[in-house]
C-alpha cells in the first residue's frame, strides 16, 4: 500500500487489501460506539472539579460530537469513490483538504478499538500473533492497519510517490 | 512573549501597586491589593496534554503544530515531554484562551485537561 499525490492536492491511497479496506469502512462503527469506554476516551475530562467539568461538558460536548460528525461526512464522500485496483486491491482518494479530517479519524477509531478491546500500554509491545485471544488479536491487527495508514498521510508528500 | 504579557497581572495582583503619573492630574495609585476572588481568577491556565498509548508521536507533533503554531522542533519537544514523563504544560495563559485551545486539542482526540497555575 502506498500514496500518490496529485497536482490538484489529492492523494490516492493505493493497492490497498481488503482489511485496510474493511478497516477504514467501519472506522465510525467503533468511534460512534455507545460504549461508556470509548465516550470516556474521545469527550475526556477538562477539569479536575466537578462542577466546572459539568459545566463545560454542557458547552462543548455537542460541539464534539458535530465535529466528528463533520468528520464522518468527509470520509465517507471520499470512500464513496473507492474502486478497483488490480485483482484484490482498492484505492481511494483523501482529497485535498481533507487531510484532518482523516487523519483525526483514522486517529479517534484506534482509540475505540482500543478501549473497546480492553487493551493496554503492555499489549501495544506484543506482536498481535501472540495474543492468544482472537477477537483482541483483530483488533490489535485493525489498530495497526489504521496507524500505517495514518502514518502515511502524515509523511506528506515527501513520503509519497508523486503521479 | 504571549504568556507574558498575560502573566503581568498575576504579578501586579500580588498586593502590589504602582503610580501612574498624568500632566496636571493628581497622582492615581492603581493596583490596589486584590481580593482573593479576584486573585484567583487572574492567575493563568495551564493547557497540560496526558500521554496515551495510541496516539502516533508523529501525530501529536502535527497537532502541536496545527494548533498552537509552534516550530516542528518545539512541538516535537513538547511530544516528547509528553511521552517521557507522561504529561507536558504545552500553552500557559488566559482561561477563555486556555479553553479554546483544550477544545481544539479534544477534537484531535488527545488527552488535554486545564490546571490554574498555582499561587
Amino acid at each position: 500500500m502506498y500514496v500518490v499525490v496529485y497536482e490538484n492536492g489529492t492523494r490516492w491511497l493505493r493497492q490497498a487489501t481488503p482489511l485496510c479496506v474493511d478497516c477504514v469502512k467501519r472506522m465510525f462503527e467503533w468511534i460512534e460506539s455507545e460504549d461508556p469506554r470509548v465516550k470516556k476516551r474521545l469527550f475526556p475530562d477538562t477539569f479536575a472539579d466537578p462542577t466546572e467539568e459539568a459545566a463545560w461538558r454542557r458547552l462543548t460536548e455537542a460541539d464534539l460530537a458535530h465535529l466528528i460528525l463533520s468528520r464522518r461526512q468527509i470520509v465517507d464522500k471520499d470512500l464513496a469513490r473507492l474502486r478497483a485496483d488490480g485483482p484484490g486491491l482498492y484505492r481511494w482518494p483523501v482529497s485535498k483538504g481533507h487531510d484532518h479530517a482523516w487523519i483525526s479519524s483514522l486517529n479517534a477509531a484506534r482509540l475505540a478499538l482500543f478501549e473497546l478491546h480492553d487493551l493496554g500500554p503492555e499489549d501495544m509491545d506484543i506482536d498481535p500473533e501472540d495474543i492468544v485471544d482472537e477477537d483482541r488479536q483483530l483488533a490489535m491487527v485493525q489498530i495497526d492497519i489504521l496507524g500505517f495508514i495514518q502514518d502515511l498521510l502524515l509523511q506528506g508528500d515527501g513520503g509519497a510517490d508523486v503521479a | 512573549m504571549k504568556d507574558r504579557l498575560v502573566r503581568l497581572p498575576v504579578l501586579l495582583a500580588a498586593g502590589s501597586s504602582c503610580r501612574v503619573m498624568g500632566a496636571g492630574a493628581e497622582p492615581k495609585t492603581v493596583g490596589e491589593p486584590k481580593t482573593d476572588t479576584e486573585t484567583r481568577t487572574q492567575r493563568p491556565w495551564n493547557v497540560i496534554v496526558h500521554d496515551d498509548p495510541i496516539s502516533l508521536m508523529s501525530y501529536v507533533t502535527r497537532v502541536f503544530m496545527d494548533v498552537f503554531g509552534y516550530a516542528q522542533p518545539k512541538a516535537h519537544k513538547l511530544m516528547m515531554e509528553v511521552h517521557t514523563a507522561g504529561r507536558s504544560v504545552v500553552w500557559t495563559g488566559a482561561r477563555e484562551q486556555a479553553e479554546t485551545y483544550v477544545t481544539r486539542l479534544h477534537g484531535f482526540h488527545l488527552l488535554a485537561t486545564l490546571e490554574q497555575v498555582d499561587a
